[in-house]
């Protein structure tokens, strides 16, 4: 780390410091978010900033990219010390960040969206210039390999497309400097390879990448130098070498503790909750999916492939035509969610901000929503009863929280995902269905998460599993199911992570060079220890 | 991380146990406070029993109204069909006296309220359209049914025993209109609080894709949030009838965005999900104290309106400053 003055003139060929970041605190409130942080980025180096969520590191991401000043430190670019009044000088100086939240206009087309805000050079009544717009963006997105339509509507894009347009639209403006805030969290295994690919041309091009992530095996593949963050303070910071292990960062990360490994237990499998009969199969036949008691079913494929409409239509949101369901021997067709609680089945949708929380509303609401018939007589609420239940479960869960009667946006990203999982775990019923149930969740949590999981499945109800981490599906499913264009390939009974490289054929189309690209890509995982 | 659990409780701590509530929810009874003030030193009988008991007659309808309205904006909606809906109510209960009865008629209103209110329910909740064209939409039906049932002319054979008891009656020497309000206004708050009911429309208000995916069964309460409203506009019948002598076919039009007035004067958000009871009291309380005041003081009736909509329109902007604080 260097804590001497930033060294100039350095010619652009060898490594040239950009930013140069000197013993950076940032307090939010009584949090010390960044302690004490000196490091510095160069043009050319992707530079990964790993740790657990609320580490600080994309709050040192922020602090780069001008959206907020450090409290105390000094931040120099090019070798002079900078202090941005806000994000546009930033932005004037060549730094560009994406955020985790999206910031498009949904109603705006994929090339306005690109070009907004860079027409504010010319006077309000000024007439867009179309053509030349159109010609931009057409050289932008053919350099990074892209195809998107231009005029598609962004809201008509997957949220995974509306990421990479979000990356896009960041390189437009040419930075020097490109910050990702955790860019993957909601990107399939394509699009990730798509958006790595990206990072690597900002190399190319010689910006400074500095990438907030906490996926280990992301900073394998694409990171050049990490530092790794822990409670506000950068505790260790050296050059990926290529034969590192994700394992030896994960250890250098927690301290030695490692990741636990998730073995299964086996449970006892009892008779069948659900069936889902009739889907598609890719082989051109039929497929019967069902779910027994004590057992967890995982659904995968890659973003849009349709696994995430069978478990829709498991909890009434979505039909599936030639389908018929069965639910405890019964003729089953959910309505609607509600439809499908009071025949037993609870749910956990993806996408935390959008179909989860509450966020007007108090922890302890957010989590008793789907459970008041627990703590209730004839409709009114036992004040007493819901407090103690509250307290309970959050314990059970682990959840880090001041007051349940705070507003559960007070709670970090992985205890609110806590919060939400309690709601539908502690509803009593014969099926779970769970959609990403640790999306942004920090690695501790996650295993929090799964054992919750596997605790509730061996109480005897089927759980309907239907993620986008492969790792996890692997790690805590009895069957898999792989599913492309809405059919299903295969059904893999205890996989192992030796199944792997099968099951990512199988949801890439078995295509050999796609299978064989990814499935290089998913063996460094395999490493991590899991 | 144990230190910032420990520094937020400390300071939830210091929140909840040493101020009553945020300071936030402070501002508007100060300014209730400082108003009273003010407008006492300039007419000593603002503050006057008897002023005071016209005051709390006067705001009886409104109060009753806004807790129907507030229950709507919770819900993330609103209902601008109250005052159509409170007249109809008047019409038909006041029709219904020949047959019923007194007091079967005082029923009719309620029932004519919570019918009309479920139905309009009906129609926002299970055919998906939007309460602001439907209730809009519903206001224009109704008055039309009010105006045909009534020949387009106010009934004023209102029995007598309403005006005495209801209308200008007291009991503890507090107006029966008022009570009935506050008995209202508590009853909305007990289900708000502690019902199933009522956590479901905060729940509604908050995030309806959220309350769908966690299996409430949405169309249901969200129809009986406007069933509840329709409720509410029959009391406010009851008590308007009562205290003006008549049934008219368009009264008080100007209640409906009065109430809306009230509730977003209390702090309570448009965009639905939170707020309570209370902040409709606040509300109500300031609009019914800045007319009464003012006529006191002489000021003419189209500056008290200019005044009204200042004081609406600060005090939105005043709950944006709030919230950006928080």
């Amino acid at each position: 780390m260097p804590n001497d003055l930033p060294v100039t003139g350095v010619p652009a060929t060898g490594t040239r410091e950009i930013v140069v970041l000197q013993n950076i605190h940032k307090r939010f409130g009584s949090t010390h978010a960044v302690n004490n942080v000196s490091t510095h980025f160069v043009a050319g180096e992707v530079h990964a900033l790993l740790g657990e969520n609320g580490a600080g590191k994309s709050t040192l991401g922020k602090i780069v990219g001008g959206l907020f000043p450090p409290d105390e430190g000094r931040l120099f670019l090019d070798g002079a010390e900078v202090q941005y009044r806000n994000i546009a000088e930033a932005r004037s100086r060549g730094l560009a960040m994406v955020f985790q939240e999206l910031s498009l206009v949904p109603d705006l087309t994929v090339r306005e969206n690109i070009c907004l805000g860079m027409e504010s050079a010319r006077h309000p009544l000024s007439l867009l210039a179309k053509r030349k717009e159109v010609e931009f963006c057409r050289d932008l997105l053919a350099e990074y390999q892209f195809d998107f339509d231009l005029d598609a509507r962004v809201r008509s894009l997957s949220v995974a497309s509306q990421q990479l347009i979000e990356v896009v639209k960041a390189l437009a403006r040419r930075p020097r400097v490109l910050i990702l805030d955790e860019p993957t969290a909601m990107l399939g295994v394509r699009e990730n390879e798509k958006l790595l690919n990206v990072i690597r041309g900002a190399r190319q091009r010689r910006m400074a990448v500095i990438f907030v992530t906490h996926h280990v095996e992301e900073v394998i593949e694409v990171a050049d130098r990490v530092s790794l963050m822990k409670d506000g303070v950068l505790v260790d910071s050296f050059a990926v070498a290529a034969d590192m292990s994700a394992a030896y960062i994960v250890a250098k990360l927690v301290g030695g503790s490692g990741t636990k490994a998730g073995g299964r237990q086996q449970t006892t499998v009892g008779e069948e909750v659900v069936q889902i009969a009739g889907l598609p199969a890719r082989n051109g036949g039929q497929v019967d999916v069902s779910v027994r008691r004590g057992e967890i079913v995982g659904l995968y494929g890659v973003v849009g492939s349709g696994c995430e409409r069978i478990g829709n239509a498991v909890v009434g949101l979505a039909d599936i035509r030639p389908s018929t369901m069965t639910l405890a021997g019964m003729r089953y067709r959910p309505a609607n969610p509600a439809h499908a609680a009071r025949r037993g089945v609870s749910y956990l949708p993806s996408g935390r901000a959008a179909n989860c929380v509450l966020p007007s509303r108090s922890a302890r609401e957010n989590l008793m929503l789907s459970q008041l018939n627990r703590v209730q007589r004839t409709g009114v609420l036992r004040d007493r009863a819901e407090r103690e239940l509250t307290k309970r479960q959050l314990s059970r869960f682990r959840a880090r929280y001041a007051d349940y009667d705070d507003p559960i946006t007070s709670l970090s990203g992985g205890n609110q995902q806590k919060v939400v999982l309690g709601r539908s775990l502690g509803r009593e019923g014969v099926l779970l269905v769970l959609e990403d149930p640790t999306a942004g969740v920090d690695i501790g949590s996650k295993q929090d998460i799964h054992e919750l999981i596997r605790a509730r499945a061996a109480e005897g109800i089927g759980v309907l599993l239907v993620s986008s981490d492969l790792l996890e599906t692997i790690a805590i499913c009895d069957v898999i199911y792989t599913v492309i264009g809405g059919k299903i390939v295969r059904k893999f009974e205890n996989p192992t992570l030796d199944d792997e490289g099968e099951i990512i054929a199988d949801v890439l189309g078995g295509r050999v060079e796609d299978s064989e690209h990814a499935a290089g890509q998913f063996h460094l995982r395999m490493g991590s220890g899991e | 991380m144990t230190n910032v659990v420990a520094e937020t409780i400390t300071r939830s701590f210091v929140r909840r146990r040493l101020f009553p509530a945020n300071l936030g929810d402070l501002v508007l009874p100060a300014f209730i406070v400082a108003y009273s003030a003010i407008a006492y030193v300039l007419e000593p009988r603002f503050l006057s029993w008897d002023n005071l008991d016209n005051l709390a007659s006067q705001l009886a309808p409104l109060v009753v109204m806004s807790v129907g309205q507030a229950f709507t904006i919770i819900s993330g909606g609103l209902d601008l069909s109250m005052a159509a809906v409170m007249s109809i109510s008047g019409i038909a209960g006041i029709l219904a006296v020949k047959y019923v009865g007194v007091w079967g008629g005082v029923a009719v209103m309620a029932i004519v309220g919570v019918v009309t209110g479920t139905f309009t329910g009906f129609l926002i909740a299970y055919q998906r359209t939007s309460p602001f064209i439907i209730t809009l939409g519903m206001a224009s039906v109704v008055t039309a049914i009010a105006l045909i049932l009534a020949h387009g002319v106010p009934i004023y054979t209102i029995p007598p025993e309403l005006s005495s008891l209801i209308g200008f009656g007291h009991f503890l020497g507090v107006p029966v209109s008022f009570e009935i309000a506050v008995a209202l206004m508590l009853l909305g708050s007990f289900i708000l609080r502690r019902t199933v009911f009522g956590r479901y429309i905060y729940a509604i208000g908050s995030n309806p894709a959220a309350a769908v995916r966690s299996g409430i069964p949405v169309p249901f309460y969200n129809m009986l949030v406007y069933t509840f409203a329709g409720f509410s506009s029959g009391i406010a019948a009851i008590i308007l009838t009562s205290w003006i002598n008549a049934a008219q076919p368009v009264a008080e039009p100007d209640m409906t965005l009065k109430s809306i007035a009230a509730v977003v004067l209390g702090g309570i958000a448009l965009t639905g999900g939170s707020g309570g009871m209370i902040h409709v009291l606040y509300g109500c309380i300031i609009l019914g104290a800045l007319s009464n005041s003012m006529t006191m003081v002489g000021v003419s009736s189209y500056y008290q309106i200019l005044a009204i909509g200042i004081v609406i329109i600060l005090a939105v902007m005043l709950d944006r400053v709030r919230r950006r604080r928080l």
